[in-house]
């Protein structure tokens, strides 16, 4: 195997803040060197009730190594936030979950996920079945060519619904929780693709929160979207909390402090710390943490 | 010093765009506007050149100012001096006592015409000046009483006073001589210069020869007509060795003879013997005015002034009886004035005095009352438009076109067929046309009006095409109804070509109707297939073999449909249809059967599974093969019957004798519920499915939720059994009911032949499979992979991603590739040529034969004369298949497009 990651230390001096951290120039080496490392996972997450359960994950494209041995445990109910600078593999990890890799033909997998304690990359399990538990939505906004209304109701109709009100209840609670119906009430049966970048982003939502799933991957959902319609679907995230977990990757670094409960860092295909957010924003226990969140590097 | 501005890369770039990048820009777009414009312009001018082609069809005839020369008494005794012309610009002198001619012919040439008077003198006369050359006498000894003369070749018989019948043969001969052979005065003739020579006419030809036509009159000996009274009606048909004749004397007496010519070698003498019958004649109040014998001289014609005509059965002269009475006059009070027969003497023609001319002919008729079945009707009405009542009416040699003479000076010609009037020609001071004929190449009319001889160049192009007879029904002669016909050459001299576009174009719709009922599902299934579920690096393999396909020229699979294919489905046909049930039902058995497997074996046998599946083709060719004559046997039961007893003689369980014992065959005693079944089989097929998917899964999809697999799949079997059984229920039901209505076999299968449209179907279907394939494959390989993981990260499985959204999201690329199909299957012509019978039927028949305009340009191009009508013809043909394909490709092009919009904008 093949490790082409070019890994460099910072050419800059690492301004040390006051607090003291854990010297991490052996795990720099040991990415370096293609090697995985442990994830310094904190002890506030021992008591969460785990729904989606990681466990040694690894991920190949081809020859070229995506994942190392992603460990964690993402609790019930709560908002779990992925960050880490562009191509570590968040979205990767995020495709893994629901098993969307499966359709790209080079990826090889190891390790397992559970959901709920059952195994997803299991020889016999039920596809489908699995990804109807799950919601995603995209980095890119992927609405069909079909109407507002159809988009939304999509995943209902997969399932063989047919009832009228059922159908449109869905779609209006599903469309008023992506912050959309105010726009798009009186144009239902238009076009999905009339509709602007922002708002195709939020359909998209509405169409994954219709599938009311267990667990919703949003895989940087508001890179679109105006702070008024972000903010919203932060509320959203939190309005679901509690029901539903949701795992998230963001950029934005106040919305992970703003609207998750639990931070996971990610590097180079690493899981490299994961905890609760207000601990991880303010006391990190890694340098690169650190670094990355206070914009330093990444 | 300014600093320059900061650069990343450490290079400053050139603002200006450099020349040869502008020129390369230019050259590219003049390229490419060239490009566009020559591509319009090649169409147009392809298009341009077949109109040019095709327009003559439709224009109309066209006539020189004729010729106009009285007729010179001189006789070839005094080849003198012209005489004065007239004040009307011919020459004319009163013939001295003799009587007026009452028939012209002319020569091929158009330089003699001969003329007969009653009084048996025939004359040759120039047809520029009027100058008698030569004359001969029919009348030796008795008084002329009657005669016939030949609608084509030499043959003319007389009748007497003294009730003697003699036949004569008269005819132009032509003699070729050098130039350098030829006596004197005739050296100096110039190119086509004429003279008078030895009662002759000279000529000297293009080619530096001299040619001396001559009429040459060959009286034979008189025959003994079985009477003694003056004969006065009389006709005749048949060759010169084996004439028929029939007459009448002056008591009415009707005989029919036919006669048997022996040319002796030794004195060179030809002797006849006749073997005549007198005809039991049923007389009316006045004496008949016409007699007539049919081309075959197996019916007699005797008509009345009044329109009356008896029809008499002569195919046994001994026992010969009137078949039936016809009235031939359009109104009551209307008088006939002239009777002739088109070419062949099939077709009556009869003139009024109220200048219209009416056509008939013999068809046979379902129960009529008549001794031989046909039945004498009215084909066609040639109308008048106001001339006088008509004097002569005359067929032309070649063609169905009749010069008819009226009263008042003018001739009009008409072709009957599709009754097309193609002009008139008027003689000059309006007395009324004794005869009038057209010349042996239809390029001349030459008519006898009062004493002179006028003579018509004519153009008479293409006299069979119209409109309505290109596109619409035509009565041909002979057909019992009025028919689209495609029949451009025939085996006989009097055949009439029939130029019906219309089965031809129906042809290409069959053609092309079957060929996508097999192909496309295929071909759409197979692109959904390898787009949507194959493995790339399968597909990789799979789709350029499919492509492979393509380019395997068309000949060859045409030659494999109609050598190899069609002669084997033929010894098999129970099992072949049996094939295209049983191969579906085969593989979806064997897709349950995969999922009944335990899930375990399931996933480790995966990489087989393909292969499993495909299993289903040899299962459902032994299914068929054990199936096909089990079905054959059970609903396709013919029972013979005895037409006499009405007993049943004979049980026959065999498909194809089942399919020719239809329409109302008395020989015969079937159900057709089998014929049925074919149909409504694979309609309730599809019935049964649709339902089970809208109502049953739903239902199955709430209860099934804590289902294992396993009972998943037994349920799933249990339904697609149940399914089966209610869809042969419901198509039994069906076909019971259907049967009660009307019997298949006529509509959409009949008469099994071996090169037939399942053959060309199938073939063709391969033909354009590739083409589809491809296309479709391409179109749903660019619906963007985000949209599919969206699905599938919906919750959906494959199919219902491929259905729900790459399906409508690729539909304008679909429906490309269908339209593409489509091109190419009306296009299609080496498949179709081999692989059918090319018969220009028009039935819906899957097991007969057809004809399409592709294959049948291909098949009489080669033959057609240029510019003859027939090659004409085939241009209309092309140009009709290039705006068929121009229609299809637009409509095509307007419905992507709406496809495409209804994308974006719904
Ligand atoms: N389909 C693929 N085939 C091969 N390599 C891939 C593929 N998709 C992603 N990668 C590689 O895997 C690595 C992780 O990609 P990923 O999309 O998961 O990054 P990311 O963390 O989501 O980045 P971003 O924040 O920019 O979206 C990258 O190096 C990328 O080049
Ligand atoms: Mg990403």
């Amino acid at each position: 195997m093949t490790h082409t990651a070019p890994v460099q230390p910072p050419d800059r001096p690492i301004e040390m803040s006051g607090r003291e951290r854990i010297l991490d120039d052996a795990r720099f080496a040991a990415m370096a060197r293609g090697e995985s490392i442990a994830c310094e996972t904190h002890a506030a997450l021992a008591g969460e009730d785990t729904v989606l359960e990681i466990d040694r994950f690894n991920l190949h494209y081809g020859t070229v190594r995506a994942l190392y041995d992603i460990s964690m445990n993402i609790p019930r109910g709560r908002i779990t936030a992925l960050i880490g600078p562009s191509g570590c593999g968040k979205s990767t990890l995020l495709r893994s979950v629901n098993r969307l890799n499966d359709l790209i033909d080079s990826v090889r997998i190891t390790g397992d996920m559970r959901l709920s304690g059952d195994s997803i990359y299991a020889p016999d399990v039920d596809v489908i079945e699995l990804r109807k538990r799950m919601g995603m939505v995209f980095q890119k906004s992927n609405p069909f060519p079909m109407s507002i209304y159809e988009n939304v109701v999509y995943p209902l109709r997969v399932d063989g619904v047919r009832n009228r009100g059922t159908l449109d209840e869905v779609c209006e609670r599903s469309l008023r929780g992506a912050a959309l119906w105010e726009e798009v009430r009186d144009r239902l049966q238009e076009s999905a693709l009339s509709l602007s970048g922002g708002q195709q982003q939020r359909l998209c939502i509405a169409r994954a929160i219709a599938a009311e799933p267990e667990v919703l991957l949003m895989d940087e959902p508001c890179s679109a979207l105006d702070p008024i319609a972000t903010s919203k679907i932060e509320e959203l995230m939190l309005g679901l909390r509690g029901e539903y977990t949701v795992l998230i990757v963001t950029h934005n670094m106040q919305q992970a402090s703003r609207a998750s409960d639990f931070c996971a860092f990610m590097y180079l295909g690493r899981l490299v710390e994961y905890g609760p957010t207000p601990d991880m924003f303010t006391n990190p226990h890694l340098r690169e943490t650190e670094d990355y969140i206070t914009g330093r590097f990444g | 010093m300014p600093t320059p501005p900061a650069s990343f890369t450490g290079r400053r770039r050139t603002r200006r765009t450099r020349f040869s990048v502008k020129v390369a820009d230019a050259l590219a777009r003049t390229c490419i506007t060239i490009g566009g414009f020559g591509t319009i312009i090649a169409v147009t001018t392809v298009c341009v050149f077949l109109v040019a082609v095709v327009v003559p069809l439709f224009l109309p005839p066209t006539s020189e100012p004729p010729i106009v020369s009285g007729i010179v008494r001189s006789g070839p005794a005094e080849p003198g001096a012209p005489p004065p012309p007239d004040a009307s610009g011919a020459v004319r002198r009163d013939a001295p006592g003799g009587q007026r001619p009452v028939h012209i012919a002319a020569d091929e040439y158009t330089l003699l015409a001969w003329t007969l008077s009653a009084d048996g003198r025939i004359d040759v006369i120039r047809i520029d000046t009027g100058e008698v050359i030569d004359a001969h006498t029919v009348a030796p000894e008795a008084a002329l009483t009657a005669w016939s003369l030949p609608q084509r070749g030499d043959l003319c018989t007389f009748g007497y006073a003294d009730g003697t019948v003699r036949l004569a043969r008269i005819d132009f001969a032509l003699t070729f001589m050098e130039i350098e052979e030829a006596p004197e005065p005739l050296r100096d003739l110039d190119v086509l210069g004429t003279m008078a020579w030895e009662r002759g006419l000279a000529q000297r030809t293009r080619e530096g020869q001299i040619r001396i036509l001559r009429l040459a009159v060959d009286l034979l000996d008189p025959i003994d007509s079985g009477t003694t009274r003056p004969i006065i009606r009389l006709d005749h048909t048949g060759t010169a060795e084996r004439p028929v004749m029939a007459w009448q004397d002056a008591d009415d007496v009707l005989r029919y003879g036919q006669l048997r010519s022996r040319r002796n070698l030794m004195t060179g003498r030809t002797t006849l013997t006749a073997s005549t019958h007198t005809i039991p004649f049923r007389p009316r109040a006045t004496p008949p005015a016409f007699i007539r014998l049919t081309g075959l001289g197996d019916n007699i014609y005797i008509i009345w002034a009044d329109g009356v005509l008896h029809r008499y059965d002569v195919r046994d002269p001994a026992a010969a009886t009137v078949a039936e009475e016809v009235d031939l006059v359009p109104e009551p009070g209307w008088m006939l004035s002239a009777v002739g027969f088109l070419i062949g003497k099939t077709t009556l023609v009869t003139g009024d005095d109220h200048g219209g001319a009416t056509t008939w002919f013999r068809t046979r008729v379902e129960g009529a009352p008549t001794t031989d079945g046909l039945v004498l009707r009215r084909a066609s009405r040639l109308d008048g438009a106001g001339a006088g009542p008509v004097r002569s009416i005359s067929s032309s040699q070649r063609k169905r076109i009749l010069a008819i003479g009226h009263e008042d000076g003018r001739v009009r010609l008409h072709n009957v067929t599709n009754e097309r009037f193609l002009g008139e020609v008027d003689t000059v001071d309006a007395e009324p046309v004794h005869s009038a004929v057209l010349g042996p190449r239809d390029n001349a009319v030459v008519a006898l009006a009062g004493d002179r001889i006028y003579h018509w160049e004519m153009h008479i192009p293409h006299p069979e095409a119209s409109p309505r007879a290109i596109f619409g029904k035509v009565w041909y002669e002979g057909y019992e109804a009025p028919a689209h016909v495609w029949q451009s050459t025939g085996g006989t001299d009097d055949f009439e070509s029939k130029y019906g576009l219309v089965p031809l174009i129906f042809g290409t719709i069959k053609g092309t109707f079957y060929s996508l009922l097999f192909g496309v599902p295929l071909a759409l299934l197979a692109a959904v297939y390898t787009s949507e579920f194959l493995h790339r690096r399968v597909r990789a393999i799979v789709k350029p073999s499919v492509e492979m396909m393509a380019s395997l020229p068309s000949v060859v699979l045409g030659f494999l449909a109609g050598l190899i294919v069609a002669p084997y489905i033929e010894t098999v046909v129970p099992t072949a249809l049996a094939a295209l049930v049983t191969i579906p039902l085969s593989f979806l058995l064997l897709a349950y059967a995969w999922q009944m497997l335990p899930s375990r074996a399931r996933i480790r046998f995966d990489g087989v599974r393909i292969l499993f599946i495909f299993g289903g083709i040899p299962l459902g060719i032994r299914l068929a093969s054990f199936l096909g004559p089990v079905a054959e046997a059970m609903l396709f039961e013919v029972r013979v019957i005895d037409p006499e007893s009405g007993a049943v003689t004979a049980v026959l369980r065999d498909f194809r004798l089942w399919l020719n014992a239809g329409g109302g065959n008395p020989a015969y005693e079937s159900s057709p519920i089998g014929g049925w079944l074919m149909l409504f089989l694979p309609l309730s097929a599809l019935l049964v499915g649709l339902a089970s998917v809208r109502l049953v899964n739903p239902f199955l999809m709430l209860r099934s939720e804590r289902w294992s697999r396993r009972r998943l799949a037994l349920a799933d079997a249990g339904k697609f059994i149940s399914g089966a059984a209610l869809t042969l229920g419901l198509a039994l039901l069906l076909s019971a009911a259907a049967s009660l209505i009307h019997d298949p076999r006529g509509l959409y299968i009949d008469t099994y032949v071996q090169r037939n449209a399942l053959i060309v179907g199938f073939i063709m279907g391969f033909a354009i499979i590739p083409i589809i394939y491809t296309i479709a494959d391409d179109a749903m390989g660019a619906v963007p992979e985000h949209l599919r993981s969206a699905s599938l990260g919906a919750g959906a499985t494959r199919w219902q991603t491929a259905v729900r959204i790459v399906l409508p999201t690729a539909m304008s690329g679909l429906f490309s590739a269908v339209m593409v199909g489509f091109g190419r299957a009306v296009g299609e012509t080496m498949i179709v040529l081999m692989a059918t019978g090319n018969t220009p039927v028009m039935e819906w028949n899957i097991f007969s034969g057809f004809r399409t305009l592709s294959a049948n340009i291909a098949v009489e191009l080669p033959e057609a004369v240029k510019d003859s009508t027939n090659y004409r013809m085939l241009f209309l043909a092309a140009l009709v298949l290039f705006v068929m394909t121009f229609v299809i490709n637009t409509i095509a092009e307007f419905v992507r497009q709406r496809y495409r919009r209804r994308a974006y904008q719904l």
